[in-house]
């Protein structure tokens, strides 16, 4: 393949592709100025395994630049010397597209061709993969269309003729088996010599405009297109065409049946989150006790070296810096079983049959099937959940089940629940957990409402339709591959973030405040109590925002902001603010129950019950955690995570206040 | 996340493999006989309370089928005169009868029903007769296997959705998207009985 000649070929969008889509995904990508070939095809085909197949493991998937729309990118370093840049476009059936995925697809097919298109299309569903060729070869683009699924195809008696199709379709076909970890060399040679070639004539559409001139209706030039199909199919294939039913139909007898459907699909999201909190926990723990334990006395030591191991500068990097690191690591663990579940669940072919049996449930709320298992995720953590709206196709429905997520009530919160449930409720405690298990659905409920009335009325509202898979033995490789990919953009976007804000958090409570001092001890950075810090500061100026919902004292306002970065520290920071110890049991408060108790008290006129419900109220409705907000920015971008981040604070706001209020007039 | 192999081992195809029904449309049924039942209810369909309007739509369908019928849409669907305003709508009118010669398939004619449907029909010999959709969710029934004279088969139902086979395609569609299904359930073949007569019709 020659540059000179693919130049010939490559349009002013070219660059659209070749730079644009960097920033998009991790991995191993093709030198700048590379031919870039895009890879398309009907969900379901195979096309991920072509991918994967073509790019290896080191291959990168992310959002396409400016959208929530997922891609993939990769480099394919061809028999001949040349890298091509290989762009893993999402699954459409045509270039007419239903949702923002496939207006992407087909914006960069029609409006910025790529050098090559390589087009996958299922040999057991020729005709339902052709109609996508059909489209695309009324321009002249250079193609090649992998044929998969043969094996399947030929133990149903379908056979495909490569040769006839190519002649026919009038672009090269070559056949592949998606379970091989190396693409055929024909392939390779195939599309270096296409690169290398003027692109062939277009289809000639059989249907012309009518006399009077009007234009080709969509459905005329659809039914074009399907006798093409069936020209095509006349040529190329051999069926037997008999009735039957594969074994997918039996196994669906079972897992699609009407009663024992929801119990099955219960039963799979019961593992899914139970594999994700109770296995995950024992290696975040062990994760976490590596953080605090050897590494950090690695680092005092290394510091104790220089003589500094009592320094700012090693607190800094130990409970700033370290700790924010250690925060990133304890969830590698649980983000590799939840991509690896996802994975797993996906390519078996059941997460299709799962978003069947869930969606009349999540439509009720405005979410197609498939945003079940992030929302029962969710309530484990919703880090996870958020990685897991990747299962959702849709990037509008992905948009909006990220923005509901943080409603969803997770572990973490439970912890403070438990603790201020037992301070201040005793034996009752138990009944206002559960209460704020309700209102968090209730919250899902009701802002997937609002926000669909209001920001995001142009989510889709279309009941279901989707094809249903065959079900396979899941492919290693390919899940292995996957979970990487995921783990990899996730760490990329997430560690930033995360330890620029614990090292933050670190600077404003070791910096002496300017204003008056609560205490006699003298204070210098590195040495000061937290009341006096900045933090502290900032933690008194904020806390009069709190006064409507009762809790407007210092010390609640400083945990929220530490609840902030993550809701596990939320007791440890009340620990820290009244100098008592954190409790071992969050069910046995002891003298910090005391304290908390005195200071609602104070802040809420007499009204602890009100205020305190309200604390609550607020603890659920705002943001989770900021490793969550980093997992909400991967998967939504910045604009849509800060929009999320300020309606759960005003919803929360709201919502206390309104507890505080009503209750406290009871 | 495909596999690009594997699947399910299973050696055989489903009902209507070359699914666009383009080489296996079943013999029509009656077809003027429908017609006419359709157009005899016109007049009566809205004049009727919701309750009622359900039974006399169906009489536009086959009735042998009807108890088994997924779903009938209520009075707001039901338009007063004229064809449907969406899908292959009254625009399209030419190119449905066309289509309907082409497939061989006068069933077709049903087209004309002055009831406008709101998804997919499939009459009793398992032939995708009309889809009342725009056009773009038309052309998506299309590209998934579900055009007009594809024969499909009913594989089962649940959780609000139903789920068909066209070809060796499996698609599962909400039941507000399956406006008439007049198929039995799945397990068993598509029933290829004997024409209805007039009185089973219009006797519902």
């Amino acid at each position: 393949m020659t540059k000179a000649a693919t130049d010939a070929g490559r349009s002013g969008g070219r660059s659209l592709f070749a730079a644009d889509c960097h920033g998009a995904a991790t991995g191993r990508q093709a030198p700048a100025g590379s031919a870039t070939v895009a890879l398309v095809g009907c969900p379901n085909v195979g096309k991920s395994a072509v991918f994967r197949m073509l790019t290896g493991v080191r291959a990168g998937v992310g959002n396409y630049p400016g959208t929530t729309v997922e891609v993939g990118r990769g480099a394919w370093k061809l028999e001949a010397g040349d890298s091509v840049s290989v762009l893993d476009l999402p699954g459409t059936y045509s270039l007419d597209p239903i949702s923002p995925d496939e207006e992407l697809v087909r914006d960069l097919l029609v409006d910025s061709h790529p050098d090559l298109i390589i087009a996958v299309v299922d040999a057991v569903n020729l005709s339902r993969s052709l109609y996508l060729v059909a489209q695309l070869r009324e321009d002249a683009r250079r193609m090649v269309v992998v044929l998969t699924m043969t094996d399947v195809a030929a133990r149903r008696g379908i056979e495909v003729d490569p040769q006839a199709l190519a002649g026919v379709i009038g672009v090269p076909v070559v056949p592949v088996d998606g379970r091989r970890s190396t693409p055929p060399p024909a392939l390779g040679d195939l599309v270096d010599s296409t690169l290398g070639k003027t692109p062939p004539a277009p289809r000639l559409v059989a249907v012309t405009p009518g006399p009077t001139g009007e234009a080709v209706d969509q459905l005329t030039a659809a039914a074009e297109r399907f006798d093409w199909i069936a020209a095509v199919e006349q040529v190329a294939v051999t069926s037997p065409g008999l009735p039957t039913t594969t074994r997918s139909d039996r196994v669906d007898r079972i897992v699609c049946n009407r009663w024992l459907g929801p119990i099955i699909f219960l039963t799979a999201m019961f593992a899914v989150f139970m594999v994700t909190t109770k296995v995950a926990a024992p290696l975040q723990q062990a994760l976490g006790a590596l953080v605090d334990g050897p590494i950090t006395s690695g680092v005092a030591t290394a510091f104790g070296w220089f003589g500094a191991a009592d320094s700012a500068a090693a607190h800094f990097v130990i409970d700033g810096v370290i700790a924010g690191v250690g925060a990133v690591l304890t969830f590698i663990p649980l983000m590799i079983l939840m991509f690896g579940l996802l994975a797993l669940l996906e390519d078996s072919g059941y997460l299709a049959r799962a978003a069947v049996v869930a969606d009349r449930l999540m439509r009720a709320i405005g979410l197609p099937g498939r945003a079940f298992i992030p929302v029962i995720v969710g309530f484990g953590c919703n880090v996870p959940a958020v990685a897991a709206t990747r299962v959702i196709p849709n990037a509008r429905h992905r948009l909006l089940t990220v923005l509901l997520l943080p409603f969803v009530s997770c572990n973490a919160r439970l912890t403070v629940y438990v603790l201020v449930g037992t301070t201040f409720f005793g034996g009752n405690a138990g009944y206002v957990v559960f209460a704020m298990y309700v209102i968090s659905v209730l919250l899902v409920v009701g802002i997937g409402r609002l926000l669909r009335s209001t920001v995001l009325r142009d989510v889709p509202r279309e009941p279901l339709m989707i094809d249903l898979p065959p079900y396979h033995v899941p492919m290693p490789r390919l899940v292995a591959a996957v979970t990487w990919q995921r783990l990899q953009a996730f760490l990329k976007t997430a560690t930033g973030i995360i330890v620029i804000t614990s090292a933050l958090v670190w600077v404003l409570s070791a910096t002496p405040g300017l204003g008056q001092r609560q205490s006699d001890t003298p204070a210098g950075f590195d040495n000061v109590a937290v009341a006096d810090s900045v933090y502290g500061q900032v933690s008194r100026t904020i806390a009069p925002v709190f006064d409507p919902a009762g809790f407007g004292n210092w010390q609640a306002a400083s945990a929220l902001i530490t609840g902030f970065v993550a809701k596990e520290a939320v007791i440890a920071a009340w620990a820290q603010t009244y100098a008592t110890e954190e409790p071992e049991d969050v069910g046995q408060p002891g003298a910090l129950g005391d304290q908390l108790r005195s200071d609602f008290a104070q802040s809420s006129d007499g009204h602890t019950i009100a205020a305190v419900l309200a604390f609550m109220v607020f603890l659920l409705a705002y943001t989770p955690c900021l490793t969550t907000v980093a997992a909400q920015r991967r998967e939504v971008g910045m604009k849509w995570t800060l929009f999320g981040i300020g309606m759960q604070l005003i919803v929360a706001w709201v919502l206390a206040v309104a507890v505080f209020q009503v209750v406290s007039r009871l | 996340m495909g596999s690009g192999a594997g699947g399910d081992d299973s050696s055989a195809v489903g009902v209507g493999e070359g699914e666009l029904g383009l080489a296996a449309a079943p013999e029509p049924d009656d077809p003027m006989a429908i017609a006419n039942a359709a157009n005899r209810s016109t007049p009566k369909v809205a004049a009727l309370p919701r309750h009622a309007l359900t039974a006399a739509i169906s009489t536009h369908f086959d009735s042998r089928c009807w108890n088994s019928c997924l779903r009938v849409q209520p009075a707001s669907t039901v338009s007063q005169a004229g064809g449907d305003q969406r899908g292959f709508g009254t625009h399209s009118h030419r190119h449905r009868a066309a289509r309907a010669v082409k497939l061989g398939m006068p069933n077709l004619q049903l087209y004309d029903s002055p009831v406008q449907l709101s998804g997919l029909a499939i009459g009793s010999q398992g032939e995708v007769v009309d889809i009342g959709l725009d056009q773009r969710l038309v052309i998506r029934f299309m590209e998934l296997g579900l055009a007009p004279g594809a024969t499909v088969r009913l594989l089962g139902r649940c959780a609000g959705s139903v789920r068909v086979a066209v070809g060796a395609t499996r698609v599962a569609i909400a039941n507000e998207y399956a406006d008439r299904i007049c198929l039995n359930d799945s397990s068993r073949e598509p029933q290829r009985s004997a024409p209805p007569t007039d009185t089973d019709r219009t006797n519902s």
